[in-house]
């Protein structure tokens, strides 16, 4: 039997053979296709890191440009679109001003030398987010206009895109912002706020009052003090006028306190009248006294022959009475040496001696209790400066000039009162202190004891204490004499030259911020309020506090110092920033006119060498008066963005130098009692413009520190630091939020 | 009557086997290779990167001076770069950190880096900004120097002070 054999089978190589090819075929297509995807996979790679290490660049520029330009005016409307733009209405169009650095339009030159194409947009895409009004301190009422439209902040939305191998590019950011003043609110109206300087004065007379320590004599006197004042020779801290003597906010407003503790400060007892450029006296109104009823402006009259063969005159004015040629002559002692002086006195050698005329007024005694020289000592503030009533006409009243002196401030002084009639001696007759109101001294001799003379109010009603001599604000006769307590301020807001204590409640500046009534506002409160600080500081936190106005932290006074550009000749702020670090702050001589102002918290101490604008100034006094000239037309045309203000939370604020121009400064320096919060270390001749705000300034130590070169310390104010639109700073803090990197 | 495959036949089929395969293993090693110079590729970016984003985080002065020391040392290894020896000083990788170098030496030997500084000399712009290129090279060939290729990634240090 056959057996069928099977063909052979042909083309099974072929078979084979085509599907290995196959195989090669699928195996070769698709590495080929993962050898492309390779290729792909680096050059998305490559390009994601271009576009993005270049959109980084461009958005990178376009903050610092927004940074740079956010705060300069410019010279021009186009210059400033940024400028307006921020502190207008944060809801309107972001305005265009981006224009790209050299440096970043040419990373896409040079990348198209490189083949690769690079378009940026050059156009970033920016606009507003959460734009929200700042707060404040619940002690301060702040008027409707005022806080939505100043002081803000929000968030800058940028975005930035490019167009890379035919993809599209974006890189978005968020940049917070703030709007705040290049001032402290409230504070930069004064030239001197010591919220408690009452603990200088526990008591108004004796060894507790250390305010009125200055032991004061006529430059011509020839006197030095006795040796248990001789500490106390130092000038006094001279607050002079501005070149504005009428505009109530120009000169600067001071404030003394607590708000609700008296303080009383001895006038200096310039005796002469329209012949001195510096006294005090003329802060005391004649209208003031209760005695008076028409008499506008003081006099200067001879009363009494000194042993030395002159007149002594005084300031005063002469009241008629009720018969002809009988006259109350009132006039207005300050303390002084001379009139203490047993050898050289005004009252030397006389039957009439401080004792016999003031001897039996409660506050006389209590000053004098413990030594007579209390009555030579004045206080070591002089609230006022140079004085030109000698300039002007003798028929034109001199009213003093419109500082407001804030604080339960009592003016102190003697009033000397002589009852003159015809054919009087040696002035007339003293009236003595008497707290009778219907006391009557005794009849006095008149033409050679032919006749008496009796002094008799003039019109029925008035008491005798209107008239008498006594002292005036003298703390220790409250009782008796309640309504001759005479505030240290003639300024009247209401226009009326009225006598006012003014307080918290007074305060007008004229930007519109106030103390809040309707939480018994208070200085010192406001004070407290806006200066206090969380040690957990952190950047663009909310609050109505300084410290929501920080937008810089600064680990040391090295990092500060390199944003403020000293090394390169500028002092530039532009806001609020605060340093850290155990070193506090030290700067040495600032002379640079190129200054940027704003406020430079200082967790620990500052020492600060001078502050000159440019002035070259030596450390002495500046006698100069073409240098003190131009100095006076400078600070009179300082511009607010011009002032530095130093705070120093924890530590002192020493001053190496004696000579600080548009400066502010502010210690709240921990501890109760009076320290040392803001001194000099050599003085020779202080010259500061701006302000200081401290607690207490320890006036014996000052005064002594300030004895040592017995230079002049003038303190001015700079008139800008109080105009009506406060000067703000746009802070666009340092780091970024919503970094969105991404492929349209 | 035959019987399986005679010595002829089977010699056909490896040479048509090894036709067929000799294309697929060539392409083997073409995807290996280029796996290999996609690795090198995505390795200088992660290096120029590094670098780039090193100096763009610190401080402008200390950026700007670093970056000058860096372009003073012209063509320079990877591993010369005292920043990654001083990570590997500080690895806690106590017995591995041996092997580690190893590795890292094997990888990184023929990478080198270069840094270039622009500055913008526009007047009062000079602290404000500089220009940072960073091009790093490497051997596509193993050993052939000539195969060198370069990345190239450009940044700006901006002074945020300014």
């Amino acid at each position: 039997m056959r057996t069928l054999a099977r063909p052979p089978r042909r083309g099974s190589v072929t078979i084979i053979l085509l599907g290995l090819l196959s195989v090669m075929l699928f195996l070769a297509f698709t590495l080929f296709q993962r050898q492309r995807g390779h290729g792909h996979l680096i050059a998305f790679g490559d390009a994601h890191l271009y576009a993005r290490y270049f959109l980084e660049a461009h958005l990178g520029d376009v903050i610092q440009q927004l940074r740079q330009k956010v705060n300069d005016p410019g010279t021009s409307p186009a210059d400033r679109v940024l400028y307006d733009f921020f502190r207008g209405d944060p809801t309107a169009r972001f305005p265009s001003f981006y224009q790209p650095s050299p440096l970043v339009k040419k990373i896409p030159e040079q990348w198209q030398e490189l083949g690769l194409d690079l378009a940026p947009t050059w156009e970033p895409q920016a606009r507003i987010l959460d734009p929200k009004p700042l707060q404040y301190p619940p002690s301060l009422q702040v008027p409707p206009e005022f806080s939505p439209g100043l002081e803000k902040r929000g968030i800058v939305a940028l975005t930035v895109r490019a167009t890379l191998d035919n993809r599209r590019y974006s890189l978005s950011a968020q940049v917070p912002y703030s709007v705040v003043c290049r001032l402290n609110p409230v504070l930069r109206d004064f030239v001197f706020f010591a919220d408690r300087i009452h603990l200088e004065q526990t008591r108004p007379f004796g060894r507790e009052d250390k305010i009125n320590v200055t032991f004061t004599k006529h430059p011509d006197y020839g006197q030095e003090p006795p040796a248990e004042f001789r500490d106390y020779k130092g000038m006094p801290w001279f607050f002079p006028m501005s070149n504005r003597p009428n505009d109530p906010h120009a000169n600067g407003k001071v404030f003394l306190g607590a708000d609700d503790k008296p303080i009383y400060l001895n006038l200096a007892g310039e005796l002469r009248y329209r012949e001195t450029p510096v006294s005090d006296l003329w802060m005391v109104n004649p209208r003031w006294f209760r005695a008076n009823k028409d008499i506008e402006q003081f006099s200067a009259n001879p009363i009494f022959m000194t042993r030395s063969g002159s007149m002594v005159r005084f300031r005063g004015m002469d009241i008629p009475l009720n018969l002809k040629g009988y006259l109350a002559k009132m006039g207005i002692f300050g303390f002084s040496h001379e009139l203490y002086d047993p050898d050289n006195g005004l009252f030397s050698q006389t039957v009439r001696t401080p004792d016999s005329i003031w001897g039996q007024d409660p506050s006389f005694m209590a000053m004098t209790a413990e030594n007579k020289l209390q009555l030579a000592l004045s206080s070591s503030l002089k609230l006022y400066g140079p004085n030109y009533e000698h300039t002007l006409p003798l028929d034109q009243p001199y009213t003093g000039f419109a500082r407001q002196i804030f604080g339960k401030v009592y003016a102190r002084f003697l009033l000397l009162t002589f009852f003159e009639f015809p054919s009087a001696q040696g002035g007339g007759q003293i009236l003595p202190y008497n707290s009778d109101g219907n006391f009557r001294p005794p009849p006095a001799p008149k033409y050679h004891g032919e006749e008496t003379a009796t002094f008799e109010p003039p019109e029925p009603g008035q008491k005798y204490t209107w008239f008498m001599s006594r002292i005036v604000s003298g703390g220790a006769d409250r009782d008796v004499l309640s309504d001759d307590y005479l505030p240290y301020n003639l300024f009247d807001p209401t226009g009326k030259g009225n006598r006012l204590l003014l307080q918290g409640k007074d305060f007008q500046p004229a930007d519109g911020l106030r103390l809040n009534p309707n939480r018994n506002g208070t200085f010192e409160g406001f004070a407290r309020e806006w200066m206090s600080f969380d040690p957990r500081l952190r950047l663009g936190q909310p609050g109505g506090t300084l410290q929501s106005r920080v937008a810089r932290i600064f680990p040391n006074q090295k990092a500060f110092k390199e944003y403020a550009r000293l090394s390169e000749g500028k002092c530039w702020i532009d806001g609020v920033v605060y340093v850290r670090g155990e070193e506090g702050l030290d700067l040495d001589d600032l002379t640079t006119k190129d200054i940027r102002g704003g406020i430079v918290i200082v967790e620990k101490g500052i020492r600060l060498g001078n502050i000159t604008h440019g002035f070259p100034i030596k450390k002495e006094p500046i006698e100069d008066k073409t240098l003190l000239e131009q100095i006076s037309d400078y600070i009179d045309a300082l511009p607010q963005s011009k002032v530095l203000t130093f705070v120093s939370r924890e530590g002192t604020i020493r001053l190496k130098g004696d000579k600080h121009i548009g400066v502010q400064l502010v210690a709240l320096t921990p501890g109760g009692g009076v320290r040392d919060q803001i001194s000099w270390e050599s003085p020779r001749g202080i010259l500061f413009a701006g302000g200081l705000i401290l607690d207490t300034p320890n006036l014996v130590a000052r005064i002594k520190e300030f004895g040592r070169d017995a230079g002049k310390n003038v303190f001015l104010y700079v008139p800008s630091m109080a105009d009506a639109k406060p000067e703000t700073v746009v802070q666009v803090y340092p780091r970024l939020d919503q970094y969105d990197f991404n492929l349209e | 009557m035959r019987r399986g495959m005679t010595m002829l036949e089977l010699l056909v089929g490896l040479v048509i086997f090894s036709f067929a395969i000799l294309p697929i293993l060539s392409f083997g090693t073409t995807t290996t290779r280029t796996t290999y110079i996609t690795g090198k590729h995505l390795m200088a970016g992660q290096i120029a990167s590094s670098l780039l984003d090193r100096l763009m985080a610190m401080p402008y002065e200390e950026a700007l001076a670093e970056a000058e020391r860096l372009r003073g040392l012209g063509n320079a290894k990877v591993l010369e770069d005292p920043w990654l020896a001083n990570i590997l000083e500080h690895q806690a990788l106590a017995a591995g950190r041996r092997v580690l170098e190893d590795d890292l030496a094997k990888s990184f030997r023929f990478f080198e880096f270069k840094v270039g500084i622009d500055k913008d000399t526009t007047a009062g712009a000079a602290d404000r900004m500089f220009l940072l290129t960073v091009f790093v090279s490497w051997r596509v060939e193993e050993g052939d120097e000539k195969s060198r290729t370069a990345l190239i990634l450009q940044g700006v240090k901006f002074n945020d002070l300014r």
